[in-house]
């Protein structure tokens, strides 16, 4: 929805949450930069909201990920498949409490 | 935590050679009491004095999923990220960009990341144009084309290099590639900082107090005049001005209110649209018809049209009144009106019977332009309520269609069933809104302004329409 009239918009603490999650487990340095991105789908059939998540490296290849669901729903699992789609070697557990942190 | 207030962050652009370090040098030794943090491109002009001073890569990160095709500057995002770190130490942010850089990228990055999005506001973009350069620029790059058609602030600098017409050209050009932005006119980049700085360029309140004929439609004529006359012969004449001819419509029966005048435009329009009719000194005029007066002989030239009984009409003519001294006179001792006078300049001998009629009412339009150039700004302004389900579909497809040409878009909209105005501002596909202040009693309603390529108008305005409730 572009018209988004929700008191959660935009949603920092899901955006932080899985910021987090993925610093920890990458244990990524402060020169890093983990973007999350809710985006509007404009075309018919796909998801509404898709979430992209972006590892923004200096002098390293820049790496995307897009998760078809919103920021809200991606879960350990989801992070897993973006880290493993990144070349990244991570377990499960590292990203399942960051992500249950309040 | 959240930040208790966001950044704001100011974009500069310009092409190579415009005066941006020029600028930037001056903002920064200026006593205005901001804490300054410039991230400037490693391959700056000159250097920069006493600032905190990022150098940063204009690295371009894609974001494409096939639905939507984006690109933010990775590096600006990683530098933002580092500086709210050090968030004690500076209170405003100015980003300059290289003069071959799209400000695309450097805009969308504000748009691509929520907490971004929270710890800073864009509070404007400011382009630095070479006042004696440009048109060369333009010509030849669609980054100068970008720059412009993203600015909230154009400065047109350098302007001793160039004579005033050619400036006034140069400034009409621009106007018309973006109606939103503010025009500053200044040497050695020479402009107060209150004019490049804490702009709010993204309220859009603001934008539209200061230029509060921007929404105005356009019209195919610039004045109207309304006269009372009785039943007679009139003669309209016009002395030398700056075209060789002039169209021009008269509507017979015309109101003087400001509604009976809009719809004697509408009306006019229309008439405008059909091909106009040359009409030579001497020759009498058809009232409600398109004519061309030929205006190209030496000296005041006279037409005439006659009534039959008591009528207001309207002239609603291609220049203004002023710019050929129009003059609505009596004609060969017809009865003129109580108010009339006499004529100061005699015609054919007949000056005792020829009488000035007075305007009753006038007013100017905006008038329309050739639009040479592809990039150009629409308004839409309705009243009425919006249904949030339409709005949607409609941007969804404008964005999907046309977001790689929308430049920048911003407004307010009157959602049906939300208490509160729905404000918006967007860069390409990217469209960021949300309520904000309620209502309250001020009549609901509707503007959209859209800065684009070769966007379709016509089919914007009637889409925008059909999501009325």
């Amino acid at each position: 929805m572009l018209i988004n009239t929700s008191p959660r918009y935009p949603n920092l603490e899901g955006s932080r949450r899985i910021k987090q999650a993925l610093r920890e487990a990458l244990s990524l340095s402060d020169d890093v930069a983990v973007t999350v991105t809710e985006l509007a789908c404009l075309e018919e059939g796909c998801d509404p909201i898709e979430t992209v998540i972006g590892l923004l490296r200096p002098d390293a290849p820049q790496l995307q990920f897009k998760l078809h669901k919103p920021m809200d729903a991606v879960d350990a699992k989801d992070l897993l498949q973006v880290c493993t789609a990144w070349g990244f070697d991570v377990q499960m557990s590292v990203l399942e409490a960051p992500l249950q942190e309040d | 935590m959240d930040a208790p207030r966001n950044i704001p962050v100011t974009i500069l652009t310009g092409f190579l050679g415009s005066g941006k370090t020029t600028l930037l040098n001056r903002i920064l030794r200026e006593e205005h009491g901001k804490r300054i943090a410039v991230v400037e491109n490693e391959f700056g002009e000159v250097g920069i004095d006493q600032a905190l001073v990022i150098n940063a890569d204009e690295e371009i990160f894609e974001m494409s999923n096939g639905c939507i095709c984006c690109t933010v500057r990775g590096d600006l995002i990683r530098v933002l990220g580092n500086l709210m770190k050090r968030r004690d130490k500076f209170d405003y942010v100015l980003v300059e960009t290289t003069g071959l850089a799209d400000p695309g990228p450097v805009a969308q990055t504000f748009f691509m990341d929520d907490e971004i999005r929270e710890e800073y506001a864009l509070d404007g973009i400011v382009t630095l144009v070479d006042a004696a350069h440009i048109e060369q620029q333009l010509g030849r790059s669609d980054e100068s084309t970008e720059q412009i058609a993203f600015a909230d602030v154009l400065v047109l600098n350098k302007t001793d290099l160039v004579d005033g017409e050619a400036l006034d050209t140069l400034e009409t050009r621009l106007r018309d590639m973006n109606r939103m932005a503010r025009v500053v006119r200044s040497e050695m980049a020479e402009v107060p900082v209150d004019t490049v700085l804490n702009l709010g360029a993204f309220d859009l309140d603001e934008v539209l107090g200061r230029r509060p004929t921007f929404l105005e439609p356009e019209y195919p004529f610039e004045w109207t005049g309304v006269y009372s006359l009785d039943s007679g012969r009139y003669e309209l004449s016009l002395a030398d001005g700056p075209d060789p001819s002039m169209s021009l419509v008269v509507v017979p029966d015309q109101g003087t209110n400001d509604s009976a005048l809009r719809e004697g435009a509408e009306w006019c329009v229309r008439r405008y649209a059909d091909p106009a009719e040359p009409i030579r000194p001497g020759d009498q005029l058809a009232l409600g018809q398109h004519l061309d007066l030929q205006l190209d002989s030496q000296g005041r030239k006279s037409f005439f049209f006659e009534v039959d009984s008591p009528v207001s009409v309207g002239l609603y003519t291609q220049h203004t009144a002023e710019e050929f001294d129009l003059q609505l006179t009596t004609a060969n001792g017809a009865p003129v009106s109580p108010s009339s006078r006499p004529a100061p300049h005699s015609e054919n001998g007949a000056a005792h019977t020829t009488e000035v009629v007075p305007v009753e009412v006038e007013r100017t339009w905006v008038a329309q332009h050739e639009h040479d150039d592809e990039v150009g700004s629409i308004a839409i302004e309705t009243e009425g309520d919006v249904d949030p389900d339409r709005l949607n579909a409609w941007l969804s497809e404008l964005l999907a269609k046309h977001g790689v040409d929308i430049f920048r878009m911003k407004g307010f909209i009157s959602l049906k069933g939300e208490s509160r105005r729905f404000v918006f501002q967007g860069v390409h596909m990217l469209f960021d809104g949300q309520p904000d202040r309620p209502w309250g009693d001020a009549p609901r309603r509707n503007q959209l302004v859209f800065i684009g390529r070769n966007l379709p108008e016509q089919v914007m305005r009637q889409g925008f329409e059909e999501c009325l409730v």
